[in-house]
């Protein structure tokens, strides 16, 4: 009758987490200097694909259709506003989405970008990881795994604290 | 070697340590007896996993650029690998409870071959346990995004899929019970004929949305300072993100519950829809509803939708026709009660005729109809069947009136006649069992389930004895060098 969601939540941060894993490695080669592969031109091509889902998601209560598509957007969304710093708000948020989307862009076609904002999309993709590394957590523990988007206050509500 | 150094090595030996006694653990669990080969396979995958671990966790300080990272983004790489060390002790609880001694082996050999007819390289184990609840998962999926994340092959003797059914431990005897299996079937089943693909998209009404999107902004300020709404400081961003992901994740959920429910519906026939009544009207509210699940009554409905489309009303016994007039207006009821703004969106969204007219065309699409049961099939086994069960003779096989050959009956043919049977009140079977009149009704019931049960065995000692029995024929006619095709189940 219930479906087991933890395993398939695992699956969906395991493959989450392991996109940041190769983007911060990535990221931190350009950093450096060093002349970016195929493997890295790849990566920096999932978290473009990333980024612009998760601008999506966040446009999607203007033209709500739900499909496979929405899903995937709504998911990459959530990962992104809690990757975010703790103080962005509302009206910032697909700016700095829009900014990392465009560092790395161009070092995905040029091989190099500025410094500050490489540094960001470093700290931001670390978070993407260790926010994976928190869902792995917690849908093994079975701790709030059915609504990992809650805002803190639905959770405490939620668990009677 | 710099204190860095030596911070993540010892992350790493304490990790391969875990991986350790997790295959030592393993170990042990190799020498029991399983139900199926499926349990040791899965077992003997988790193993290789673990060395696979073992083995990255080994090569990780030593891949190129590492210097490259950060203290912070080093740990969490770490950590991140050593993550699938928890998930590979999950799977393999999932397996335990799994041998010989916890699952009425009755059960199994029907359910794998009903399984094999619709996943023919799949294979299948079943657990008992403590939860009064029944699940299929399949576990390959995971155990392959274990070896991708370790960068090592997938092991050529994992099958496609490997499905765990589970089934409470302390009703492992409800024979009866156990279509609600035909539920859990149809989510595979969901994925493998992209019902998703072709009922979606489903638009919801944005002013619909906007009005849940205020109100739930209001009870959860209400929530958190009473009567200071007004002033609450909003988080919009983590409020626009909760609705997003809860939208997205409820309606999904709450249309592949919908098919899984019509998938069994089609595979076992009207006995998963007596099953799922008897057994979620035993503990859930009918009009409760969650992120992934919709209200039952909705679930209800869909099912005699297609029942309706499928069975006329004249196929069925008196007993059974009134049972299925009673759910029928029990279901037609407005849902009144659905708790919570989001779970109205999605009802409203969900009940709108076109999503449910492409859901049952896309259901009854998928199946070809030798893998469907019937009206035909329900008559004519509620017949034939139900007189052996009134004789208390199971009712493994039938005689067909036409050739007066004996042949095999099917586990949904017995499932159904036993359905029949039990809503007529089981007044015939009662006649037959020594004391019966006496007997307490519960009582009652668990021995005409574990008949059904017993009748099941037998129905599977007919199916191979009558495949042995054509495979010695052909042999005999294909000549003296001809092998063996059958092979111990």
């Amino acid at each position: 009758m219930h479906a087991l969601p933890s395993l398939h939540e695992v699956s969906g941060a395991f493959r989450e987490g392991g996109l940041a894993d190769r983007v911060i490695l990535t990221l931190a080669r350009a950093e450096a200097g060093r002349e970016l592969q195929n493997e890295d031109r790849d990566a920096l091509q999932h978290a473009v694909d990333f980024l612009s889902q998760a601008k999506r998601g966040y446009n999607w209560l203007s033209d709500p259709q739900v499909s496979r598509d929405s899903r995937a957007w709504a998911r990459s969304f959530g990962t992104a506003a809690r990757s975010l710093d703790r103080r962005t708000r509302d009206a910032e948020f697909l700016g700095d989405i829009e900014q990392m989307l465009q560092v790395v862009t161009q070092l995905r076609t040029t091989g190099i970008a500025e410094s500050e904002p490489l540094k960001c999309a470093r700290v931001f993709f670390n978070r993407v990881l260790r926010s994976a590394i928190d869902h792995i957590d917690a849908a093994i523990s079975a701790r709030d795994i059915n609504d990992p988007g809650a805002p803190e206050w639905v959770l405490a509500n939620s668990f009677g604290t | 070697m710099g204190t860095r150094e030596q911070l993540w090595d010892l992350k790493i030996r304490c990790a391969q340590e875990r991986c350790q006694a997790l295959a030592a653990g393993i170990a042990g669990l190799q020498s029991r007896i399983q139900t199926t080969p499926a349990a040791g396979t899965v077992i003997r995958a988790i193993n290789d996993a673990v060395q696979a671990l073992q083995q990255y966790l080994g090569d990780l300080l030593h891949s190129p650029d590492l210097d490259l990272l950060t203290e912070t983004e080093l740990e969490a790489k770490i950590h991140f690998a050593a993550r699938n060390l928890p998930v590979l002790y999950r799977l393999l609880g999932l397996v335990e409870h799994s041998d010989v001694s916890a699952v009425p082996a009755e059960l199994i050999v029907p359910l794998r071959r009903e399984l094999q007819n619709l996943f023919p390289d799949a294979e299948l184990l079943v657990v008992a346990s403590p939860t009064l609840n029944y699940s299929v998962l399949e576990l390959s999926q995971y155990l392959r995004r274990i070896f991708e994340n370790l960068n090592h092959a997938i092991p050529k003797y994992l099958p496609e899929s490997v499905f765990r059914a589970s089934i409470p431990s302390v009703e492992y005897d409800q024979g009866l019970l156990h279509c609600i299996l035909a539920h859990e079937i149809g989510h595979p089943l969901y994925d493998l004929h992209h019902i998703e693909d072709k009922v979606m998209p489903i638009s919801i009404e944005a002013t619909h949305l906007q009005e849940a999107y205020h109100q739930a902004q209001r009870e959860f300020a209400e929530q958190i300072a009473p009567g200071a709404q007004k002033q609450f400081p909003f988080d919009e961003l983590r409020f626009k993100r909760y609705v997003t992901w809860t939208v997205n994740e409820m309606l999904p959920n709450w249309v592949q519950e919908l098919a899984a429910d019509l998938f069994g519906f089609m595979l076992f026939g009207p006995a998963y829809l007596f099953a799922f009544i008897h057994f979620s009207q035993s503990f859930a509210l009918l009009d409760s509803a969650s992120t992934s699940h919709p209200p039952d009554r909705e679930r209800i409905r869909a099912m005699f939708r297609m029942l309706d489309r499928m069975y006329s009303a004249d196929v069925f016994s008196q007993a059974t026709r009134e049972f299925l007039d009673l759910w029928r207006q029990i279901a037609s009821r407005e849902n009144a009660d659905v708790q919570g703004v989001y779970e109205g969106v999605a009802l409203k969204a969900i009940r709108d005729a076109r999503v449910s007219d492409r859901l049952i065309d896309a259901v009854m699409a998928a199946m070809r109809p030798e893998q469907c049961y019937n009206a035909q099939r329900y008559r004519d086994d509620c017949g034939a069947l139900g007189e052996l069960i009134d004789a208390q003779i199971p009712p493994a096989e039938v005689m067909d009136p036409a050739t007066g050959q004996t042949r095999a009956a099917t586990i949904t043919g017995i499932l159904n006649a036993g359905w029949d049977r039990f809503l007529s009140g089981l007044l015939r079977f009662k006649e037959q069992v020594r004391d019966g009149s006496g007997m307490a009704p519960f009582d009652l019931t668990l021995r005409f389930n574990r008949f059904l049960l017993k009748s099941m065995e037998l129905n599977d000692a007919v199916i191979a004895w009558g495949k042995a029995k054509d495979d010695i024929i052909n042999r005999q006619s294909a000549g003296p060098d001809a092998e063996c095709s059958y092979s111990p189940r």
